[in-house]
């Protein structure tokens, strides 16, 4: 079974987690721009990590058989930090222009601010001068409400419709989602969030059409194995392989191939060669490197 | 009664730095007393702001997280007295914050707590929060109090949000409304938000009752302050 997880902050995890999710079938992921877990103070905060998203956290997933492609933007928490979102805007046209860059995000509403609300419109109206998709994050409270909005916006400023992937949804706002062209995404996650319970009514209700799953794995407790985990409650609630590969591995592939940096084929397990390093540096610490033809 | 059920009036007096000092001593402190005032020796409106960060940080080391023995001295004063937050390092910090505020130049206050609170530890974000409504035009602070309302810190959005003048005083509604849904959100005692009852409109409820839809939906309990905000009279 060979699945794809379009939402997973890999900087905060550890290759045990890379060899779970390889194991597990996980062949590519999309590791969305983010904060750190706390506010960071310098514009060069975020260009350090936005550098290791293109190097060396694209290097240490190869390492272990996973493509690796990410999203870049401000995310909605820290687009309201008045010192630093100019600073960080200036840096997205360069570092969308990045290998391994298919999508602007995650963007959206944190506390529903009208700072967010400029920050969103801008990096939606830069997704479209660069003709790329938006993966948008919806916020934890007030969701419906913030749903709504962004559904809006995207309206508002002519966005298409059909590159625009809506993440994070519940039972409430997933009809709203799916009234539109927009894709929608859920992160699986072990106590909040969607579970795969769930997620399985959800798929039955709705259909496979334009849906999405995701572990959204990061710093906090959460599962790196939740699309496969998920994957395989579909199967055991008798929705059949068909469905499982439109889910987790053709919709997330089609969505992002939008990009124009992203095929069916490059999307297949990158061959592992632990002998190579990036900028000298192994992901090895005294094991054999694993390499194969 | 709950704080959030009383009818909220404004503190009319702020503590100074020698009643909280004063308050340290009657609570038998007597050392967190003696390291206030030495990481305060010497401090004026002439010592540049990096003498007072470093002095804040020092003063971390030398205030206990130590329940105050006794609270009369901080009766007079909304919160001050709550046990989660009565300790020995708050209100030091308090004192020294009360301090630093009378010394910068006033258009110059936000900038100052903004530079401590930015590289303080979550204790001493928190006791920036604590500090926050007693200091003078307090409306000055809002862009602070804005941030620390997007932390996700328990102990520095609890500081904030519970039991504290400052949001019901000073944040507009949308700003009070995301704490309020936040506070539910993260399992903090919505009741114990000062002034909630009088700061209850139909988008406060409707957002509440949103809240509770998605909780439904997801299978989950109530947390006490939708039944709270929903059941309200007009």
């Amino acid at each position: 079974m060979k699945l794809f997880d379009p939402h997973i902050h890999m900087t905060s995890r550890t290759t045990d987690d890379y060899q779970a999710m390889a194991d597990a079938g996980v062949a590519a992921i999309i590791e969305p721009a983010f904060w750190l877990g706390q506010p960071r103070t310098h514009v060069g905060s975020f260009e350090d990590y936005f550098l290791s998203l293109v190097g060396w956290e694209r290097f240490r997933a190869s390492q272990y058989g996973i493509k690796h492609y990410c999203t870049m933007g401000l995310n909605p928490k820290e687009a309201n930090s008045d010192a630093l979102a100019e600073g960080v805007m200036d840096l997205l046209p360069l570092y969308l222009e990045k290998e391994g860059v298919v999508a602007v995000g995650e963007i959206g509403y944190d506390d529903i601010t009208k700072r967010e609300e400029e920050i969103f419109g801008r990096q939606i109206e830069l997704a479209r001068e660069m003709n790329l998709p938006v993966l948008i994050h919806t916020p934890h409270r007030d969701k419906k409400r913030g749903t709504e909005r962004t559904i809006a916006l995207i309206r508002d400023i002519g966005f298409p419709e059909e590159m625009a992937l809506i993440d994070h949804n519940n039972e409430i706002t997933l009809p709203l989602v799916l009234d539109t062209g927009c894709w929608a995404g859920h992160s699986i996650y072990p106590n909040s969030k969607m579970d795969e319970a769930r997620m399985v009514e959800l798929v039955r209700e709705y259909g496979a059409e334009r849906m999405m799953v995701n572990s959204a794995a990061d710093w906090g407790q959460s599962d790196a194995l939740k699309v496969p985990k998920t994957a395989q409650a579909f199967l055991d609630a008798g929705f059949g392989q068909a469905v499982v590969d439109r889910i987790c591995w053709d919709n997330p592939v089609r969505f992002f191939a939008q990009s124009g940096r992203m095929s069916e084929s490059e999307s297949e397990s990158a061959t592992i060669d632990q002998t190579q390093l990036f900028e000298g540096n192994s992901v090895l610490r005294g094991q054999t490197p694993r390499v194969e033809e | 009664m709950s704080a959030s059920q009383q009818a909220f009036s404004p503190p009319q007096d702020a503590p100074s730095f020698d009643q909280l000092k004063g308050a340290l001593l009657d609570a038998n402190a007597t050392e967190t007393a003696t390291g206030l005032a030495n990481c305060s020796d010497g401090l004026d409106d002439a010592t540049p702001l990096a003498t007072w960060r470093v002095r804040f940080a020092r003063l971390g080391r030398v205030a206990p997280r130590t329940p105050l023995a006794r609270t009369a001295a901080l009766a007079p004063y909304a919160g001050l007295t709550l046990p989660r937050y009565c300790h020995e390092d708050v209100i030091a910090r308090m004192a020294f914050l009360l301090l630093l505020d009378a010394c910068v130049p006033v258009d110059q206050g936000l900038l100052a707590l903004t530079t401590l609170y930015r590289t303080g530890s979550s204790r001493e974000q928190a006791s920036i929060m604590r500090t926050l409504p007693w200091l003078p035009d307090a409306q000055r602070f809002r862009p602070l109090a804005s941030e620390a309302a997007r932390t996700n810190d328990l102990e520095v959005f609890a500081a904030l949000a519970i039991a504290n003048p400052f949001p019901v005083g000073q944040m507009d509604d949308d700003a009070f409304f995301q704490l309020v849904i936040k506070s539910m959100f993260l399992e903090q005692d919505t009741i114990e938000i000062l002034g909630l009852r009088s700061r209850i409109t139909p988008e406060l409820r409707r957002m509440t009752a949103d809240y509770k839809q998605e909780r439904i939906a997801a299978a989950r309990s109530l947390p006490a302050g939708v039944g709270f905000i929903l059941d309200a009279l007009d």
